[in-house]
């Protein structure tokens, strides 16, 4: 079939643009769970400061399109004399933009569990910092999952802007190859069958985790 | 069935219908497909005819031109060609002056669909826009739009940074291993795959190579020398030389290429390539095309030559 011979031929570039995006996941995703969760603890914290930064930058970055960061970064830091290669300002922005919503999930997951736990746990001497770790955190895990697969989905998809500021991912080479080809269907459907495999592989594995998980807790 | 294989068979089953479909699209004409480009109409809606219908009961471009009054002309930003002007916020430029003159000789107004340029061809090609400007004749090209005469000679160069060049001839020799930074579907991007070991950096416009090349992103760019000037002159802030013509060896007989109006192919825009192909006689011969290029000074008797 025509349209099978023509995979054949664009797969390799289309394979090593999705080497590229999973790299791009990879940096973003190790971000935004780090920075997210600093987020969440600093939107809980006591101190009003804490709060009320950590409350202004989850407001500003989640209502800016992914899109505006990505260009800001990319074009817009070299103005201040910041020259960042595409790549690391692609996986910035977005780990950027998904740590204010991972930080939401995290403190809507630690919040989640009961005051109760927090309170037994002070009662029988233990520090905050081993309270977190070993009391309220593990019991987040099943509720944080599947909003955090979520997020990660969405992150992969989100990673196809960066076509915008020339990074080489698995978008970058469907849009050389259809404008090359004119065949912007057969191009276009290659790299959704294979952000669709990615997106369904990583759900799967997070869905098996989290089932595992449940089953030991 | 066991539950542990129902989903991942749901998951390839909807993959295999959506090959089966894609097939079906495939075994179709380019001009059967649809095209993924974000639109942004500057002005005037986008008319959305598909090829059966604007084909079925005999229409053909010509006519329908005339009988809608409007010329739709899908195009990406290259100044002085075409470009928003700042000040007045209208599209200006040499191809606008051009095909506005030409809508007006055909009793109708000039349409502009604003499009990534790797979209303005497939657009054309689809009926989604009635003809697209600026274009360099390839022969992948020649398969799903049909050319007018030639309308401009361009000259492509290699553009540097001023200030921290990286590239310092115009050789292959000096390109080589080099990021070399063209617009996405351009024709300029076929030329890096023969300097050896460059790196093609694919942009949406040519104004977002020069910046990588202004900030040092890229080495050099493939990109037609009037547009580095024109936009040397209209922002001092951009560092950029003109080095020289991009190398022989890999431009080819496209070293100095010329630029095209490209309509959909077949007989739906034979007369309207006919009566396209004898306006630019007739602006030629009048003086007419001439002087637009000098309001948007392009004085050079380059752009001209062999031409009018």
């Amino acid at each position: 079939m025509k349209i099978l011979r023509l995979w054949e031929h664009y797969l390799p570039r289309f394979l090593h643009g999705t080497l590229i995006t999973l790299e791009l996941t990879a940096a973003a995703l190790a971000l935004a769970v780090a920075l997210g969760f600093l987020t969440a603890l600093a939107r809980m914290s006591r101190q009003g400061l804490l709060r009320g930064v950590a409350s202004t930058y989850i407001e500003i970055i989640r209502a800016t399109p992914v899109l505006v960061l990505i260009i800001l970064a990319y074009y817009g830091l070299p103005q201040a004399g910041i020259v960042l290669p595409g790549f690391v300002a692609a996986s910035g922005v977005l780990g950027i933009f998904y740590a204010t919503i991972y930080g939401e999930i995290f403190r809507g997951g630690i919040e989640g569990v009961g005051r109760g736990q927090t309170e037994a746990a002070q009662a029988l001497g233990l520090t905050p910092s081993t309270t977190m770790r070993r009391v309220i955190l593990p019991q987040t895990v099943t509720t944080i999952l599947p909003p955090a697969t979520n997020a990660a989905a969405d992150l992969v998809k989100d990673t196809s802007l960066v076509v915008t500021i020339a990074v080489a991912d698995l978008m970058y080479h469907a849009y050389g190859a259809a404008s090359t080809t004119f065949l912007p269907m057969d191009m276009f459907a290659l790299a959704g069958i294979l952000y669709f495999l990615i997106c369904y592989l990583l759900s799967h594995v997070l869905r098996r985790w989290e089932f595992a998980y449940a089953q030991r807790h | 069935m066991h539950s542990k294989f129902r989903r991942p068979l749901l998951g390839f089953a909807a993959v295999g219908l959506a090959l089966g479909l894609t097939a079906c699209a495939a075994g179709s004409a380019p001009s059967g497909g649809t095209h993924s480009a974000a639109t942004s109409a500057a002005s005037g809606a986008t008319k959305t005819s598909t090829p059966a219908a604007a084909g079925g009961g005999g229409t053909t471009l010509l006519q329908k031109v005339q009988s809608t009054r409007k010329l739709t002309v899908a195009l990406a930003p290259f100044a002085p060609l075409e470009f928003q002007s700042k000040k007045t916020k209208q599209w200006e430029g040499f191809d606008i002056s051009m095909l506005g003159a030409f809508a007006h000789s055909l009793g109708a107004h000039l349409s502009i669909q604003a499009l990534p340029f790797a979209a303005t061809i497939q657009a054309v090609s689809v009926h989604r826009a009635d003809i697209t400007a600026n274009i360099f004749k390839t022969a992948k090209r020649a398969k799903i739009v049909a050319f007018s005469k030639p309308v401009l000679n361009y000259v492509d160069g290699v553009i540097v940074n001023a200030q921290h060049p990286q590239v310092t001839t115009d050789s292959v020799s000096a390109l080589s291993g080099k990021r070399i930074g063209t617009c996405r579907g351009c024709a300029e991007q076929a030329f890096v795959p023969k300097i050896p070991h460059a790196t093609n950096v694919s942009f949406s416009t040519a104004e977002e190579s020069f910046l990588a090349v202004s900030t040092g992103r890229v080495a050099a760019a493939f990109q037609p020398v009037m547009y580095a000037q024109y936009d040397m002159h209209q922002n001092p802030s951009l560092h950029l030389k003109v080095l020289g013509a991009i190398p022989r060896s890999a431009a080819g007989a496209a070293q100095k290429p010329q630029g095209f109006y490209a309509v959909a192919k077949g007989t739906y825009s034979k007369t309207f390539l006919t009566k396209l192909n004898a306006f630019l006689a007739k602006s030629c011969k009048s003086g007419k095309t001439k002087s637009y290029l000098t309001h948007y000074a392009l004085t050079g008797s380059s752009y001209l030559s062999g031409i009018c």
